[in-house]
């Protein structure tokens, strides 16, 4: 019998996550990734990447957590291996500070990131404005790396990459594919007409501080400095369903200043760079599956999209659920399949 | 008065900065020079990595443990300045390993956020199953040499280059007080066999992902014998050895096969960064720090030299004390405020 057709659709970090987990999972299944645009012109390419989040209101959290845990340890697992340097990702330090304390003393991710605890008075002196903090090390996986990394992985696993803006999922259907995965992020919004999905504008810029060793990351979200491999990421914003891709020379000036309180010496860092990416964004992030009527056949899609600021974060965990449905999808379609 | 300092690292300049801040505005006229045959960026603590950490333990010296923990509260508040940079001051967090439960070090107070290793940190260093995590301070000698010279050059400190060969040259040139910072080369000065070379050879490498400083320690091997990577603001140092009695400062090729190995089983990361070069050189070690003043044919000497693999973690301490010494002698000869020379 022949093998199954799957097709992801979407270039991201959770597109490319979500398709090296099924491609190597399921070797008898033919994976095709789709996509319009291809790093460096994604959104994942802008995200600094760092490895932290937020809950989401209505998704029990114990399943945010294992999707977490199952993130952050296959990247500690890649950031100490030979291959860190190459995918992108390393180990980071650094605080998360509040100048208000906050409800939540401790995140629902504090003890998957490693030698979580509260900051020492002693630490908390260097910023003036701010009374309350956490110090942990998480994980940086760096996009511009990662993203081609994952690509060699999922052509290894012998996936296939095709860059091809979709339209509609009848598109799909029409070419034949037996299941669909959407990792559309925003463009969810018109592929599937999700209305809940909305964009929030965040701004970064590229800094030279090669000094910067550790994150410091306000609280509140708006706020962050992250040192990388190349340079330090500060920002940002949020802008809710500003759909402005252009750079805004004010929102710039606002972030240095900003970040120039929580870190003085940045005041003195070479700026190389501006860009601005939209964050996909939900009230909570979608993994489901369901059946989809698209011309005359009922095909199975699997939605992993919506993941807001915590794409990176959230990717493989949410990319090994994603392959949990295509699994149960599959199962359905043929019981007695070789998978 | 006229204060000779001899040696230009970091123990030489920053006495003179110290003496300086001290006594500019309590003596005068009040000159000083500094005379030595290497300067910046060819000094020993120019070499080092810049990274502020003792010894694990202090074996008693705990005058040692305090002049460290000045010198890092020192620098830490120097963090918010807008010199920060220029002096090479940051801070960098990281791990000491040990392969075995060792009792905690003298500076567990003295840095940040002083505590033991998770372990799931653990997992992450095969083969240690024990250590600390915490904040410190780097300070690189590249950048805080160049910074001390430019800021005692302003106040009109002037510098020499020349080898000294004894300090009778100096008192008869009439100097009155000698500062001796000669570090590894002191006994060139005056024998002491206290004072031996413990030669240590690193690998400087571009490994720009690594953000954290990992140290080993081997207690049977000794002090700076097992691997340590400690990234820097421009390159990765990766080190170590630390061989008492060796005088070379040549880089050599089984060193680096050792260091490099060692390293890259601690760091795996390691095995695609390139390697920039290789350096050499020789901690001046003691029993502990000479720091005290002597009289010898009339001739006033403060020493200031033997800090071992901890210049720039103790410098300001020393220095401090240095210039508290040199109080002394002023008192003594009756060199108070309103003296005039």
């Amino acid at each position: 019998m022949r093998s199954m057709t799957v097709v992801v659709v979407g270039g991201g970090v959770v597109g490319f996550s979500t398709a090296v987990c099924i491609a190597e999972a399921l070797p008898y299944c033919s994976v095709t990734l789709i996509a319009d645009r291809f790093t460096p012109d994604t959104t994942s390419d802008v995200a600094a990447g760092i490895v932290i989040c937020s809950p989401f209101p209505d998704i029990p959290l114990e399943r945010q957590q294992r999707w977490f845990k199952e993130t952050i340890d296959h990247l500690l697992a890649i950031a100490q291996s030979e291959q860190a340097s190459e995918a992108g990702v390393l180990l980071s330090s650094g605080w998360q500070i509040y100048k208000e304390l906050p409800a939540d003393k401790v995140p629902f991710w504090s003890s998957f990131v490693l030698g979580f605890r509260i900051m020492t008075d002693r630490e908390l002196k260097r910023f003036l404005d701010h009374t309350f903090g956490q110090a942990f090390t998480t994980v940086k996986c760096e996009c511009s790396n990662y993203l081609p990394w994952m690509e060699k992985r999922f052509r290894k696993a012998g996936g296939q990459v095709v860059k091809q803006k979709v339209n509609n999922l009848q598109e799909l259907s029409s070419q034949g594919y037996d299941i669909i995965v959407n990792c559309s992020g925003l463009g969810a919004k018109s592929l599937v007409g999700d209305s809940e999905v909305y964009p929030v504008r965040g701004q970064v810029l590229k800094v030279q501080a090669p000094w910067l060793q550790h994150f410091i990351r306000d609280g509140e979200g708006q706020s962050y400095i992250y040192p990388g491999m190349h340079s330090v990421t500060v920002g940002g914003t949020r802008q809710v369903d500003d759909w402005r891709l252009e750079v805004d020379p004010e929102d710039s000036q606002d972030i240095l200043e900003r970040c120039s309180r929580l870190e003085p010496s940045l005041s003195r860092a070479r700026v190389l760079g501006v860009s601005v990416g939209l964050r996909p964004s939900r009230k909570n992030v979608r993994v489901e599956r369901e059946m989809v009527l698209l011309g005359s056949r009922l095909v199975p899609v699997v939605h992993n999209y919506g993941h807001g600021g915590w794409g990176v974060t959230l990717s493989w965990g949410t990319a090994l659920e994603a392959l949990g449905l295509v699994r149960k999808c599959l199962h359905e379609r043929c019981p007695r399949a070789r998978l | 008065m006229r204060v000779a300092v001899i040696g230009a690292g970091v123990s030489g300049l920053s006495t003179a900065q110290s003496i300086y801040e001290q006594y500019h505005s309590i003596v005068s006229p009040l000159t000083i020079e500094v005379y030595a045959d290497r300067f910046t960026p060819l000094t020993t603590s120019d070499g080092a990595a810049g990274f502020w950490q003792p010894y694990l333990y202090d074996k008693g010296n705990v005058q040692e443990t305090k002049w460290c923990k000045e010198t890092f509260d020192y620098l830490l508040s120097f963090l918010s300045s807008p010199d920060s940079i220029k002096m090479g001051i940051f801070l960098q967090s990281g791990y000491n390993l040990c392969s075995e439960p060792a009792p905690d070090p003298s500076f567990k107070d003295s840095v940040l956020g002083f505590r033991q290793l998770t372990k799931r940190e653990l997992e992450l260093f095969p083969g240690y199953c024990y250590g600390w995590f915490n904040t410190a301070l780097m300070v690189e000698g590249k950048s805080y040499l160049p910074w001390l010279m430019d800021w005692l050059q302003k106040r009109g400190v002037t510098f020499y280059q020349r080898k000294i060969d004894s300090f009778k040259v100096l008192a008869e040139s009439g100097a009155d007080v000698i500062i001796n910072c000669t570090g590894v080369r002191s006994g060139d000065l005056q024998p002491d066999p206290d004072l031996t070379p413990g030669r240590g050879q690193i690998l400087k490498v571009d490994a720009p992902w690594l953000k954290h400083w990992i140290l080993t320690h081997n207690f049977t091997a000794g002090t700076y014998n097992s691997p340590y990577i400690i990234p820097g603001s421009r390159s990765v140092v990766v080190g170590g050895c630390f061989q008492l009695g060796n005088w070379s400062e040549q880089n050599n090729s089984e060193d680096h096969k050792e260091i490099w190995e060692g390293a890259c089983q601690l760091e795996p990361s390691l095995k695609h960064a390139r390697i920039v070069e290789d350096w050499s050189g020789l901690r001046p070690v003691r029993s502990k720090v000479r720091l005290e003043r002597e009289t010898m044919h009339n001739q006033d000497v403060i020493h200031n030299y033997g800090h071992g693999g901890f210049g720039l973690t103790i410098h300001r301490g020393c220095a401090q004390e240095a210039a508290r010494l040199l109080g002394e002698i002023l008192e003594l000869k009756g060199w108070g405020p309103r003296s005039r020379l």
